[in-house]
């Protein structure tokens, strides 16, 4: 076999995996120095930040009438988490029903993302002439809003729920699928030695070398899919209607319940944060089982 | 496995700088059981005269036989040992061995290659470390995981590019007498090709020296035929006379091809 590489990605050293390093809301009050004191410090700063945010949302409410204050929405989240399950029919929901189906328009989508990204991404980055043909493909397609594929998607599935999912897939894609090549293109050059002198076969070459180098990669992508995932299902939900998160804010928005709206962007911040420390996690897993071994 | 090298020509396009050619017609003859060492300054083309041999790169012109066969790409009758080890990080120390007897061996049947594997791990003395990964073991352990890997495909040319250049030099000593054992009686490993900088190496290893050079000497300056017989002492040997002379021959060649780099 040959075992060749998508020269724009080729660089002596892998990558190392961000992950460990890459900021979260979280990471500030981890950060392990100096010990309880400056845990508490670094927990009382962040309640300095949010109370920022808070004075700004009130000024805002002050200024714009048509805004409700932070109490006001807070009552109102507190209202929407008391009962968030509730079905009265398509047009009456619980906000937690709303959310439930938002998810698992985003995991179905994502998870054929990664069904399809990884492969192709080491296909791309492993191979000169899946480089060749595969990245100008990507190139093209990823800077477009993947909300412009709702149309085409509606038309092929006539149904928005579906189209929604199908908008994520591509939403989740592009990451996976670069963050995948740049991993497999980034073989250090002693390994690939290694295989070519050792007559590595190719499921050799897959499970000793391609994989264990990518994997990481394949974890950051993952994460930014996820997190843009989340960003997009809203917006497309907003465009679509009905059920979904989305669809809540965009309906409140329509019945003039801005205190909804802002509960709602406080539920979806709160969510996509979950989901974040959730890839983080992963993600360190899979660099501390190399490191440890 | 006689190795026969003609008209050997390698260059390469530098970053912001003109075509150098590396390798200006090398030939050389090493023949059935032969130990040579390449010997030059950085730059000198010695790394990529092994590289080419192990197939890992193509001549710009010329050619390689093995016994009178033309190479054109690995295979499991070379085997080599990287300068910077080049284990797999992720794999044990016997998967790594293993996966390479293996993958380059696949004829053989499994439970033989397990057993070539436990050999060679235990000539160089990790057995018991099998399990662990290569960032949980010193330099000089790695190294002899490289050998055992290397050995444990039965090549007929083993390739070694530097081996021991990035260890400490009680650990060298070791490990070259770890070598040359394993050479002369563990093994159906006939002829080695290895690339050093450290003259007393190649002189205490090798039956001949082939010492290579920058423009706008030629790439082979000479080839010295060490007459000191095997098997050799590290402490004895300099009490013979062959061993100083070559050891100023090769020391004279090395710093004429200093100053004109200079």
């Amino acid at each position: 076999m040959t075992i060749t590489t998508g020269a724009p990605l080729d660089t002596e050293q892998a990558t190392p995996p961000d992950v460990l390093r890459e900021p979260t809301a979280l990471s500030a009050i981890r950060r392990p120095s100096g010990g309880g004191v400056e845990r508490l410090r670094a927990m009382g700063w962040a309640l300095v930040g949010l109370a920022v945010l808070g004075a700004l949302w009130q000024l805002g409410s002050a200024l714009s009438p048509d805004l409700p204050s932070p109490a006001e929405g807070l009552r109102e989240l507190w209202h929407l988490l008391s009962n968030p399950f509730y079905d009265n029919g398509p047009n009456d929901k619980g906000v937690g029903r709303h959310v439930l189906i938002s998810l698992q328009r985003v995991f179905t989508g994502f998870t054929m993302a990664a069904l399809v990204g990884i492969p192709l991404g080491l296909f791309i980055g492993a191979t000169k002439r899946g480089w060749q043909a595969g990245n100008p493909v990507v190139q093209l397609l990823r800077p477009v809003s993947p909300l412009a594929w709702f149309p085409i998607w509606l038309i092929i599935t006539k149904n928005p729920g579906k189209a929604a999912v199908f908008v994520i897939f591509i939403t989740a894609l592009w990451p996976t699928v670069l963050n995948t090549a740049a991993g497999a293109g980034a073989i250090p050059r002693d390994q690939r030695n290694v295989a070519l002198v050792f007559q590595f076969g190719r499921m050799a070459y897959l499970r000793h070398v391609l994989l264990p180098n990518a994997l990481p990669s394949v974890v950051t992508g993952l994460r930014q899919s996820m997190g843009i995932a989340w960003m997009v299902i809203v917006a497309v939900e907003m465009l679509s209607g009905g059920a979904g998160i989305g669809g809540f804010v965009w309906e409140s928005y329509n019945t003039a319940d801005m205190a909804a709206v802002t509960a709602a962007i406080l539920i979806i911040g709160s969510l996509g944060l979950l989901l974040d420390v959730g890839f983080l996690r992963l993600g360190r897993r899979v660099a501390l089982e190399e490191v440890q071994a | 496995m006689t190795l026969v090298i003609e008209g050997l020509r390698k260059g390469f396009q530098r970053k912001k700088g003109p075509y150098q050619e590396v390798l200006r017609g090398v030939d050389l003859t090493v023949e059935q059981g032969e130990f040579v060492s390449l010997i030059g300054h950085s730059g000198c083309g010695k790394s990529t005269l092994l590289n080419l041999v192990a197939g890992l790169q193509q001549p710009d012109a010329g050619r390689i036989l093995l016994d009178a066969k033309v190479i054109d790409g690995p295979g499991p009758d070379r085997a080599m040992v990287f300068q910077n080890y080049s284990l797999l990080p992720r794999l044990s120390l016997l998967a790594n061995v293993r996966e390479a007897a293996r993958a380059a061996r696949p004829d053989r049947p499994k439970g033989r290659t397990d057993e070539i594997v436990e050999r060679y791990l235990t000539a160089v003395g990790l057995w018991e470390h099998r399990d662990k990964r290569p960032a949980q073991i010193s330099g000089g352990m790695a190294q002899r995981t490289a050998v055992a890997r290397a050995f444990a495909v039965r090549p007929r040319l083993l390739l070694l590019d530097e081996p021991f250049g990035a260890l400490d030099a009680l650990t060298r000593a070791r490990l070259q007498q770890q070598l040359v054992e394993l050479w002369a009686h563990e093994s159906e490993t006939e002829t080695v090709l290895m690339v050093t900088h450290g003259i007393d190496e190649a002189v205490l290893l090798a039956d001949r020296i082939v010492v290579m050079a920058n423009p706008p000497s030629p790439s082979v300056v000479e080839t010295l035929r060490i007459p000191i017989a095997r098997p050799r002492d590290r402490v004895t040997i300099v009490d013979d006379p062959a061993f100083r002379s070559t050891q100023e021959r090769l020391m004279a060649l090395l710093t004429a091809d200093a100053a004109h780099a200079a």
